[in-house]
């Protein structure tokens, strides 16, 4: 993973529209268009994919199974070649869960780690209480859901000191049923801790949902957000939250180390020039 | 730290028909022409936007004053709804705003005081002191949905 200076906007949850390769490019090409600069792109898993695994490890009484859970990744080194230069790509999985117990399976799993980014999407109220408190990952999102997640300020509190980002997506503002529950949702962020560590993604899976990021600042009002958090949320918020990303892999927290070379002649550049002007003042 | 600031709306209902029918009040319907109307003026915003730490009571049946509970910012959708709310349940009304409270203490000075004004009025025409603390109790006292707010 590479994650350098980088000035575009970010878009950290972009799904593959029908499971088709081919269909992500058009996509691609629109987001970098808008002025993107880096894409995750998702994967989404439901916890029914381990919760069949889950039996047979009992059975056996190790954890090696389920160690060999292997999703449908998404081959992204084509995509990175084909957008070399133009966007950066990571990979970003979401994982659907009501029984916090099984994350723990999870994070068993070799495939997690092929993962730039993990996204924890809560479905009780009691997974997403354990998300905010344990969990190690390093967004939740919340989606809308039959049922309403409550929070409340400790909660809120406790995710944000353990560097957690919240997502709200923006493809659920286009939706009719869901858009109630969204922007209540990030009201809530709103009124319990100032929307920190709120990030704003589109999760699209069609050309038609991406907005210009502009749009979006514009947006941003109607969800609690003013037009310096709205794009943060979309610049410093997620870059943040890339080099937690790479601590989370790493175990170790993260720092760039640049090459400061090119600076010192620079310096000396600079030295020579007043040098020569002092000699013409001396004229 | 800082607390949430919240907005208690106190009003009163006057049932449009003259009818004596015992008035059935209920605090969903109550609810739900509320949401109705801020639909109405504000659409899916509003309704987002009332929508944390909302709630709405009936505070004495004989009064007929409610009280709705919500958060500081928002409320200002509901002042503004609250008022043009023309039928709760299917029956015909005018809402009136008694009062807007930052909290519910001050509210029930408020609906003291003003309950005593009632009591004061709806004495004249009493004669016998029976049916004078008859009305006493029934004015002065809350429902006991009210009770655990006190």
């Amino acid at each position: 993973m590479d994650i350098r200076e980088s000035t575009g906007f970010y878009d950290l949850c972009v799904n593959v529209p029908e499971n088709k390769i081919e269909n992500l490019y058009p996509v691609l090409s629109k987001l970098c268009e808008y002025g993107f600069k880096t894409i995750a792109i998702n994967t989404n898993i439901d916890e029914s994919i381990l919760g069949t695994d889950k039996k047979k490890k009992k059975k056996s009484g190790d954890s090696e199974i389920s160690q060999g859970i292997v999703f449908e990744t998404i081959n992204i080194e084509n995509i990175r070649k084909e957008f070399d230069g133009r966007l950066k790509i990571f990979n970003r999985i979401t994982f659907f869960c009501s029984d916090f117990a099984k994350t723990h399976i999870l994070n068993h799993c070799s495939s997690l780690k092929t993962y730039d980014l993990y996204a924890f999407a809560p479905r009780t109220q009691n997974a997403l209480q354990c998300a905010c408190t344990q969990l190690n990952a390093d967004i939740i999102t919340l989606r809308p859901n039959p049922m309403s997640f409550k929070l409340n300020k400790k909660l809120y509190d406790q995710a944000i000191e353990r560097g957690i980002h919240f997502e709200i997506q923006y493809i659920d503002l286009l939706n009719v049923e869901f858009r109630k529950t969204t922007i209540h949702y990030s009201h809530l962020f709103h009124t319990y801790g100032k929307s920190k560590n709120v990030i704003l993604s589109s999760g699209s899976n069609d050309i038609k949902t991406i907005r210009n990021p502009y749009d979006l600042i514009n947006l941003a009002c109607l969800l609690g957000l003013n037009e310096v958090q709205a794009k943060a949320s979309m610049l410093h918020q997620c870059k943040r939250l890339l080099l937690r990303a790479e601590r989370r892999h790493r175990g170790k927290a993260a720092f760039i180390i640049k090459d400061c070379t090119k600076k010192r002649s620079v310096i000396e550049e600079d030295a020579q020039c007043v040098k020569k002007l002092k000699t013409y003042v001396e004229f | 730290m800082v607390r949430f600031k919240n907005r208690y709306i106190l009003f009163e209902i006057n049932f449009g028909d003259n009818s004596k029918k015992p008035v059935q009040l209920k605090v969903t319907a109550l609810h739900n022409a509320i949401q109705q109307k801020v639909q109405q003026l504000y659409g899916d915003f509003g309704i987002a936007a009332i929508k944390a730490g909302f709630s709405a009571k009936y505070c004495n049946a004989h009064t007929k004053i409610a009280i709705v509970k919500s958060r500081h910012g928002p409320h200002k959708f509901l002042i503004n709804a609250i008022p043009i709310i023309k039928d709760i349940a299917g029956r015909l009304v005018s809402v009136k705003i008694l009062y807007v409270g930052a909290t519910i203490k001050h509210c029930f000075l408020f609906i003291k005081k003003f309950q005593q004004q009632k009591l004061e009025q709806a004495w004249n025409t009493l004669k016998t002191e029976t049916e004078r603390k008859n009305m006493k109790d029934a004015l002065m006292t809350l429902t006991p949905a009210m009770k655990d707010c006190t």
